[in-house]
């Protein structure tokens, strides 16, 4: 495991909305009959919420011997673009990965906040000093190697997601966090003394091997999490995946956006858009087989809305992700004990936001029928939440004296 | 109604408390395209369906059938009783709620008087003193201008003793005049002295309602965390269950995370 934790891959999320993420953890399974129906957009629909309890109440109690109310294990996916949270209360969550400082004590009276995380925080990023703590999976560092603000802004980042699980007061709060890739030890460590803060024991764990645990794939499988800032590829056989069993790669969410960005300069004559923009579109319209209807979108140009094309750009933007990974699962089969090549080639996860992305998991398996001579791609149900789900059941899992020593 | 229509009633209620609103298009951003819908009725009736096995199966044992009905009545009649104590304790959150929120009104509303009267206060000391003041030179400078007339049409004006006269003629009148001007000023500022009582005093009850409140505002906010967030549906640490097919697998796993956590928090 500690190469798993010292070296290890993970990202997170973006892209498209595509199929049927359906129950939670394992922990909170719903009854079982069910239709499958489409509601009207925007039409309100009641869902069931988390877990409930008629617990009374907790006070102030914060002290350890009072906390003998109940345990909430929660799960967390720290992402660099987004960070989900899984948590045995039923609440899942997910927060994106900004946080923004008041500018100056005029920001600051009006916000009337000293931080402001997720979709809060870009809504008044004019007033705001931002920062997004991660990059290509890992905490950012300043140029001398410090971390800097970026470590308060983890630090901020994973409280406010941890708090989104809404624990009471009088509950042990057990977490274990999907490490961000290649995070060094210096990284983990300022992970794990911002989740102690908020926490009352705190674990950390490779994200794809997090996502396979979660589905109880645990041999014989390999994992594609798809993020924002790094793809990673892990092969489970069984035991903790090593550093030989994993592959990060850069073609993920934020290569897309640039690909799409270069694209749409050169085809939208006229047009100004952000990167922003880009993301945006991407995430509603990607796509890489199965057709599409003409994806229409409207960019200012000259400040007048005006209606483009898009379709030809972001099916060959989004196309680029799928060689590379391809070429890597290829290397991690190859690599693998030929006897149980096969069993792996048909056994391939695709998670992460990515993986949302129209028709991938065929596009992958096409591409791995040329090059690879065939296999089966399973895009999982929930792609935003197999990281956290799978955080959550390892926490579950895991011993309580194991708890103990880590407190 | 019956116990069982109010059991379904009840339930029917607390399920749909326990669920929240969300749009199709947020469920998208979400990554979900379909959603599996289970209908009211259908919760409700599973819910009664585990209540009644259980209860079944939990009192098989029991002698007779009218025992076994009663405890069965009795145990439905808990679980509303649980369902209302559950909404009771909501209500009663709602209203501490709202409370707070009046009370937070309440003190911004003394916050602002008790600042209006202040300034009234200290503005109403500062122009009275100026207008006295005021008054005072005009009426010094006013008996120095008669008195030189006087002096003046009595022919006594111009030389040293007529001057000397007049000096003392005005020290004799200043002093008179500063005695009944303290006369008057006393009066007056008996009279100021009553207007200052009373604002005084609606000043310290202001500031005794202030911190009242505030106290109280505390307090609220204090009970408002009482319920705060949702539970957990664990009551103990759980790990890892002996039946499940990956035991021995993921027991090794679990113990190389552990490890490895170990090593990197410093525990070891």
């Amino acid at each position: 495991m500690s190469k798993n934790l010292e070296n290890e891959s993970s990202a997170r999320s973006d892209a498209p909305a595509t199929e049927e993420p359906k129950s939670q953890s394992e922990n909170t399974k719903a009854p079982e009959s069910s239709a499958d129906v489409k509601a009207p957009a925007n039409a309100k629909v009641n869902a069931m919420s988390q877990t409930d309890s008629m617990q009374t109440s907790s006070g102030d109690k914060d002290s350890d011997s009072d906390k003998e109310a109940g345990v909430l294990y929660v799960g967390v996916d720290l992402g660099t673009s987004r960070t989900s949270i899984s948590a045995s209360n039923g609440v899942r969550e997910t927060v994106a990965s900004v946080v923004g400082y008041p500018k100056d004590v005029v920001s600051r009276k009006l916000l009337k906040k000293e931080v402001l995380v997720g979709q809060e925080a870009l809504e008044r990023r004019l007033s705001l000093n931002m920062y997004r703590p991660l990059e290509h999976g890992v905490l950012k560092t300043a140029e001398d190697g410090s971390q800097d603000q970026n470590a308060k802004a983890a630090a901020d980042l994973l409280k406010a997601a941890i708090g989104l699980a809404r624990a009471r007061k009088d509950e042990l709060v057990y977490a274990v966090i999907g490490a961000p890739a290649q995070a060094s030890i210096h990284s983990k460590n300022a992970i794990l003394k911002a989740a102690r803060e908020c926490v009352d024991s705190v674990m950390l764990c490779s994200e794809p091997f997090a996502v396979a645990y979660g589905l109880d794939m645990l041999e014989d499988v390999l994992v594609i999490d798809i993020g924002a800032g790094t793809t990673d590829l892990c092969r489970m056989h069984g035991t903790m995946p090593e550093e030989s069993d994993q592959i990060t790669l850069t073609y993920a969410g934020d290569f897309l956006d640039k690909e799409l960005y270069k694209a749409l300069e050169t085809s939208c004559t006229g047009a100004s858009f952000t990167i922003g923009m880009i993301k945006e579109i991407k995430e509603k319209y990607a796509y890489v087989s199965g057709g599409s209807d003409p994806i229409l979108v409207e960019l200012p140009v000259e400040g007048k809305p005006v209606q483009f094309d898009i379709t030809k750009e972001v099916l060959e933007s989004c196309r680029k992700i799928i060689p590379p990974i391809v070429d890597s699962l290829g290397q991690l089969i190859a690599s693998f004990d030929p006897e149980f090549q096969h069993r792996l080639r048909n056994r391939v996860l695709l998670a992460g936001g990515g993986s949302m992305i129209r028709g991938l998991d065929r596009a992958i398996e096409d591409h791995m029928k040329v090059k690879l001579g065939g296999g089966r791609v399973l895009r999982i149900e929930e792609p935003m939440y197999g990281g956290a789900n799978g955080a959550l059941k390892i926490a579950h899992d895991m011993p309580a004296e194991y708890w103990e020593q880590l407190r | 109604m019956g116990n069982v229509g109010k059991l379904s009633q009840k339930l029917q209620e607390a399920v749909r408390k326990l669920s929240y609103k969300t749009t199709v298009d947020e469920l998208k951003k979400k990554g979900i395209q379909r959603v599996n819908v289970v209908g009211l009725d259908r919760i409700v009736a599973l819910i009664e369906a585990a209540v009644h096995r259980t209860l079944k199966q939990r009192i098989a044992g029991f002698e007779g059938i009218e025992r076994r009905g009663e405890i069965a009545t009795r145990t439905r009649e808990e679980f509303l009783k649980l369902l209302n104590s559950k909404e009771t304790l909501e209500r009663a959150r709602d209203e501490v709620i709202e409370e707070k929120e009046e009370l937070q009104d309440e003190v911004l509303r003394l916050r602002e008087e008790l600042r209006s009267t202040q300034t009234q206060l200290s503005s109403q000391e500062a122009k009275i003193a100026t207008e006295e003041r005021m008054r005072h030179a005009e009426a010094d400078q006013e008996l120095q201008a008669e008195i030189d007339e006087l002096m003046f049409k009595l022919g006594l004006a111009g030389n040293a003793k007529s001057e000397e006269l007049v000096r003392h003629v005005l020290e004799l009148t200043q002093v008179r005049l500063d005695a009944e001007r303290e006369r008057v000023a006393e009066a007056r500022r008996k009279e100021y002295q009553s207007e200052v009582e009373l604002l005084n005093r609606r000043l310290s009850k202001l500031n005794g309602t202030l911190q009242e409140t505030e106290k109280q505002l505390m307090a609220v906010m204090r009970a408002k965390n009482i319920d705060d967030g949702i539970a957990s549906i664990y009551k103990d640490v759980q790990g890892l269950d002996n039946a499940d097919n990956h035991y021995e697998t993921k027991k090794e796993l679990m113990s190389s995370i552990f490890e490895a956590n170990l090593r990197l928090q410093g525990k070891r």
